[in-house]
């Protein structure tokens, strides 16, 4: 049974994990988009719709 | 009308190869797309494009009952055929009473290989959707495995719910991730879910009686009509076959979750009968929009109808549905819920009722041939065995098919969907396309209540563009 002490850490790091994927997924997303797209397009024109 | 994102993601499975409608979950659909129509609230618009075959962006914006908006990004890793809201076929962006071809195995891509190493890879899906100015966070991804494995990540984020704990302890935390993994074999299909915040485990099985759908032969000398057949010579005590009666497949499935942190579990099973869609000529015999013999094509042997019933024995809740095309523009369909322990029931009738321009100059071009284009598109796609490396890329053979369905669905105008049930709900919905846009007009309303007989009325815009 793991102490109190490694249970906070664990419930710190999963929210740690879960604020970073929640903050890099879209960029993640773009980024992956931007990389494995040939021709490359501009970069404004996968963030906007309007553009 | 699908929302865009929906759209994508039925393209992406249509690309891939994988029926998505052969899950437990999908076990009624065909009721649902008659009976269970959302109905927009407020006004929503929404602007999409994919700059490129693998990219999708999409802006959305609600207004009215108060303004929100998100923003969404959808990367495929494989080409898909995403087309304009102006050019689209209309039947793909709407849920719509459908009868589904017999399941088959779902084939994976073909091998590639180059310099002796396999250089294919899996294929996935990432979608984001970031709602403003809440910050929440949609995300999904999707891997295909193995040709017949799928699985699936699916979260919700949201950042204000885990920042207060007393907003957790009350069970407000919408935050989750939801954990799935889909095994397709056609016969069976088997899905196992696991979800974060309540530490719930599910497995849905859904099994189809009868044979498995096969790729259709094509006979090589082109003597496939009927009428040239060599007609069997008839014994004389031979009777004629009765007619009567529907043909069609049986599915049967079940659904049970546990969950140990909230001690809870549920059961539920469904059964559906479906008919058979007609028999589906080879694709060289479909009559092609304008030639004369499309015409004498005679009317569906058996209306396309579809039967389910749920029952689910822990809540002691009960739903048959009766889902019925009548005529060429016209579905039916009626449920009822019954509740075995606190007789509570209600009964829901609906409608949908394609509207089309004019006199049609396809007097039959109804779903059998869509269907029958969509499994030509599908079986043109399968690889036989004997091949591994294949010639024909599915994105090639898919276009010869793609004019067909535009023409013989371009004189569709819209669609109204109905449904009144025995709350005293009335439902009605004009979905359709002006211009470029694609547009969705409705309203709910409640007979019941003099002082307030209109509960809800929405409009939405929809416009998506390529390039």
């Amino acid at each position: 049974m793991p102490s109190e002490e490694t249970k906070e850490r664990i419930t710190k790091v999963i929210d740690l994990g879960r604020t970073v994927l929640h903050y890099s997924w879209i960029p993640l997303i773009i980024y992956v988009g931007y990389t494995r797209s040939t021709p490359q397009p501009t970069l404004i024109k996968l963030i906007s719709p309007l553009a | 009308m699908h929302p865009f994102a929906t759209y994508v993601l039925r393209n992406y499975y249509h690309a891939t190869g994988w029926n998505e409608d052969n899950l437990y979950a999908n076990l009624t659909r065909s009721s649902n797309a008659i009976l269970d129509f959302t109905v927009p609230r407020g006004l929503h618009l929404s602007i999409s494009k994919s700059p490129n075959a693998l990219f999708n962006t999409s802006y959305s914006m609600n207004a009215m009952p108060s303004l929100n908006g998100s923003v969404g990004y959808i990367f495929t890793s494989c080409n898909l055929d995403v087309q304009s809201s102006g050019s689209v076929r209309f039947k793909d962006m709407i849920e719509r009473f459908k009868v589904y071809h017999q399941p088959r195995r779902p084939e994976g891509k073909e091998q590639e290989f180059r310099s002796g190493e396999r250089v294919d890879t899996r294929d996935y899906l990432m979608y984001g959707r970031l709602y403003l100015p809440t910050g929440r966070l949609d995300a999904l991804y999707s891997a295909r495995l193995s040709p017949t494995v799928q699985a699936l990540v699916a979260a919700i984020s949201d950042p204000r719910s885990s920042l207060s704990a007393e907003k957790r302890t009350r069970g407000d935390n919408v935050s989750n991730v939801m954990f799935s993994l889909q095994h397709d074999v056609g016969k069976w299909c088997t899905e196992y879910t696991w979800s974060a915040e309540d530490g719930m485990w599910g497995v849905r099985v859904l099994h189809n009686f009868g044979r498995l759908g096969v790729p259709v032969e094509q006979p090589a000398d082109g003597t496939a009509d009927p009428s040239m057949q060599p007609t069997r010579s008839k014994r004389v005590d031979e009777e004629d076959a009765t007619e009567g009666g529907l043909k069609g497949r049986i599915s049967a499935g079940a659904e049970f979750y546990i969950s140990a942190k909230e001690r809870s579990a549920g059961v539920s099973t469904g059964i559906r009968f479906t008919t058979l869609p007609d028999a589906t000529p080879p694709s060289f015999q479909i009559p092609s929009p304008n030639s004369p013999s499309s015409s004498s094509r005679g009317p569906p042997s058996q209306p396309p109808t579809t039967i389910t019933a749920l029952f689910n024995p822990m809540m002691g809740h009960l739903s048959a549905a009766y889902a019925a095309r009548v005529s060429r523009d016209l579905s039916l369909c009626s449920r009822f819920d019954f509740n075995v322990y606190s007789y509570d029931s209600e009964w829901t009738m609906g409608a949908e009722w394609w509207m089309r321009r004019g006199a049609p100059k396809v007097p039959d071009a109804s779903d059998e041939e869509d269907a029958m284009l969509d499994s030509f598109v599908h079986t043109d796609t399968t690889p036989k065995p004997e091949q591994i490396i294949k010639p024909e890329m599915p994105a090639q053979v898919e276009p010869t098919s793609q004019p067909d369905h535009l023409d013989s669905t371009a004189d569709i105008r819209g669609v109204v969907k109905a449904r009144i049930s025995t709350n005293n709900n009335v439902s009605l919905m004009w979905e359709g396309r002006i211009k470029q846009m694609l547009v969705s007009l409705g309203v709910v309303s409640d007979l019941s209540s003099r002082s307030k007989p209109i509960k809800a009325i929405g409009l939405e815009l929809s416009y998506f563009s390529t390039g």
